[in-house]
């Protein structure tokens, strides 16, 4: 047998299909029947504009901020993890 | 919360799969998947903040990850790549790393994108692999010099 005819033979052993199909059977026999979802509430238009607020414009026209401490409340990150 | 619930089996047909259903108030966006996906990339930003952002002296910064050193010096290696915070290592900041591991869980499930540029040695410990000199290179040029 050639290397390409062996290569022919073993393909799936190494190559997508398999690797897709366990990763969908490993993905689908960990997984839950779930009929309401968790809602996660994000207010974008209210952080930007908090963000806004916190920026003063000085005298010459440009801005700068006024170095409060992050918070969780900032982040949409932090809000997601409480 | 029950970690169990951000686990939801795959929907059939065109129904997008979101292990949580995203609600930006005030924004009148229709359906599951874009908001969800959205959020991933606000999240990825807020992860990740560009050179502007970071330059703004006073600006708030989550501060989880930090440019690589390469990315400081601008060398051409790794230029833009991130790095875990070492300074952030309260329980706090802990929690959150780990939130974050939650989140890369979620996003292999759904298959939706959190671009993250960490560097290779992050994903080789994370699968025991072992790190080498070029790995540290793409992080810190100047240590390996």
């Amino acid at each position: 047998m050639s290397i390409a005819a062996y290569l022919n033979c073993v393909k799936d052993l190494g190559l997508t299909p398999i690797k897709a199909d366990l990763r969908y059977l490993i993905l689908d026999k960990t997984s839950f029947k779930i009929d309401n979802p968790p809602k996660l509430y994000v207010e974008r238009i209210k952080m930007a504009e908090v963000k806004d607020e916190n920026e003063e414009v000085d005298e010459f026209g440009s801005k700068t901020k006024e170095g409060k401490q992050a918070e969780s409340s900032d982040f949409i990150f932090t809000l997601a993890a409480e | 919360m029950d970690l169990s619930l951000l686990r939801p089996s795959k929907p059939s047909g065109t129904v997008p799969h979101v292990a949580f259903v995203t609600v930006l108030r005030g924004e009148h966006v229709q359906g599951d998947g874009g908001p969800y996906r959205q959020l991933f990339q606000d999240i990825s930003a807020e992860l990740q903040p560009d050179k502007v952002k970071r330059e703004a002296s006073a600006e708030k910064l989550l501060g989880l990850l930090v440019p690589s050193p390469n990315q400081i010096d601008n060398e051409q290696i790794g230029k833009d790549r991130f790095v875990l915070n070492s300074r952030r290592n309260s329980a706090k900041d802990i929690g959150h790393y780990y939130f974050l591991g939650i989140l890369m869980g979620i996003c292999i499930r759904t298959g939706v994108c959190l671009p993250i540029d960490l560097p290779r040695s992050v994903w080789k410990k994370l699968v025991g692999q072992n790190i080498t000199m070029e790995d540290i290179l793409e992080v810190e040029v100047r240590f390996v010099k």
